[in-house]
Parts: structure tokens; C-alpha cells; sequence
């Protein structure tokens, strides 16, 4: 019963997995140029500085861009992280009971002195 | 009993999920288009500043490249240097990388020259440090070599004394 119940688990498991639509808005621009380039000179100290601009036919569209959210699920069962979760609990469990032993079987108690 | 491993192994073993987003090439307008007719900043282009070549096939040649506001910083004194140098003017031409388009060009004379000289010997005496490529430093000795006044020789002298190198890479 509890071996189906697995089997069916780990077999099942990508099928958690989906694909959801989401619609971003963004603005999509296309120029197109109209005038060569002006440049516009300035001294800036020593130097000489220019500012560089162009005339263009800017081209602005509203648009929605799809991107898709993959959800994908799967078994990481492996037996190094099987292993490390087993022998840490099982660890934690000797700790605790060697704390218990050293402190009520070996340590004589002297409460009552 | 036969059950314990078996829900031991169910409660230690766990499932990962991955989620990520893949960008399609797929749109859809919710708008209507705007078309504007302005003038925008030649904004982040590499373009090429070089001057005129010379007989002996010398010419000065410089990557530089504008802001985001279109805006870029031209060193003159290469150019003026070669003019005076081989005494006559020198044209001065930036192009656009990609297509190659000039988008600004000038003539630099003589009289002009001796500004863009002032102009760093100023920036020298007030401590700047002057960077220059070695061809052009050649160019600064022999114009101070053949310079003819004394005062405009000082002038040269002090770039001179402020020049730094600057390597084939910067």
C-alpha cells in the first residue's frame, strides 16, 4: 500500500509541472532617421566638446510581449541526500540519548545530599 | 513493520521545483502607434576621430565614443601639432562606426593650432597632466625643435613637461 502510494508520488511528479502565460507590456520604438547628424561645439577647457543629435521619425507602439513561467517539479531523492538527512537525524538522536546516559546512568546523582 | 522504511524513506526524500521564464517572440498591440518627429542624442556610438593623411602616410587616428546625451570630448592637440608640424591645415574628420557616416568635420589652420596649444599649455602650467600618444610626442619635439618664438616655445615646452604617455591600448 505505502510502496503504491510512493511509486504514484514520485511517478506524478512532473505532471505538477505547468506552463503559465503572462502578458508584460512594454513599448517598442523603431527610428527612423529624417536629417544627417548636427553636432553643436562647446569648449570645455582644453577640450572640445560636441553634442551630437539627429532629426528621427520615432515610431512608438504599445505592445503586450508573452513570456512564458515553466513550473517544473521533480523527485531529488539520491542516496548522498538520503544518507546525510538519515545519519543526521540518526546523530541527533545518539546525542541526545548520550546526553541522557552520561547525565542519569554514570553521574551519580547526589540531589538527595 | 514492513512499513517503517518505507515511510522513512517517503519522509526523508523530498521533490525540487524549478520555475523560469522564457521571453517569446510573440506580441500583441494594445495601442494605437504614436510617431514623433524630435531630435534625439546620438546617444553610447563609437566613432572614429582622424585627421588628414599626410604625404609620408602620417595621419592621427582616435577611438572615442559619446554619453548617453550625445556628447563627446574631442583632444585637438594631435591635429595641431601635425599642422604645424607640416605647416599647412589639416582636416579633421569624426566618423560613425558601422556606417561609416561623417558626422562632423572641421579644418584645423595654423592660427588655430597655436589656440589649441595655449589652450593645453594653460591646463599644463595649472598642473594637468597632458596624455599624449608617442607619434604625437615626436610631432610636440620636433615643433619645439623648429619653433621659431620664444614665448610659443615655452608654451610647447610646458605640454612637454606634462606629457604622459599614452599607451597603444588606452
Amino acid at each position: 500500500m505505502m510502496l503504491a502510494l510512493y511509486s504514484a508520488l514520485v511517478l506524478t511528479l512532473p505532471a505538477c509541472g505547468g506552463v503559465e502565460e503572462i502578458w508584460v507590456p512594454e513599448t517598442v520604438v523603431e527610428e527612423e532617421p529624417v536629417e544627417p547628424v548636427r553636432a553643436t561645439e562647446t569648449k570645455a577647457g582644453a577640450h572640445t566638446q560636441l553634442t551630437l543629435t539627429r532629426k528621427v521619425r520615432a515610431r512608438e507602439t504599445a505592445v503586450e510581449r508573452l513570456h512564458l513561467r515553466h513550473t517544473e517539479s521533480s523527485s531529488d531523492m539520491s542516496f548522498d541526500n538520503f544518507g546525510l538527512v538519515f545519519f543526521s537525524v540518526l546523530g541527533g538522536i545518539l546525542t541526545v540519548g548520550l546526553y541522557f546516559a552520561v547525565a542519569f546512568l554514570l553521574v551519580p546523582a547526589d540531589d538527595d545530599e | 513493520m514492513n512499513k517503517c522504511p518505507l515511510l522513512l524513506i517517503l519522509l526523508l526524500t523530498g521533490c525540487a521545483t524549478s520555475v523560469w521564464t522564457e521571453t517569446t517572440e510573440t506580441t500583441r498591440p494594445v495601442g494605437q502607434p504614436r510617431e514623433v518627429i524630435e531630435d534625439r542624442p546620438l546617444a553610447n556610438r563609437y566613432l572614429e576621430l582622424r585627421t588628414s593623411e599626410e604625404a609620408d602616410g602620417f595621419y592621427c587616428a582616435e577611438t572615442v565614443n559619446t554619453d548617453d546625451r550625445g556628447r563627446v570630448n574631442l583632444d585637438l592637440l594631435p591635429a595641431a601639432l601635425q599642422c604645424l608640424h607640416y605647416r599647412h591645415d589639416v582636416q579633421i574628420e569624426l566618423r560613425a562606426f558601422g556606417d561609416n557616416e561623417v558626422v562632423y568635420q572641421r579644418t584645423m589652420t595654423a592660427d588655430a593650432a597655436r589656440d589649441v596649444v595655449r589652450e593645453w599649455a594653460v591646463q599644463a602650467k595649472l598642473g594637468a597632466e597632458i596624455p599624449m600618444r608617442q607619434a604625437s610626442m615626436k610631432l610636440l619635439e620636433f615643433v619645439i625643435e623648429a619653433a621659431p618664438e620664444r614665448e610659443f616655445r615655452e608654451l610647447l615646452d610646458a605640454i612637454r613637461e606634462r606629457a604622459k604617455l599614452r599607451l597603444d591600448w588606452e
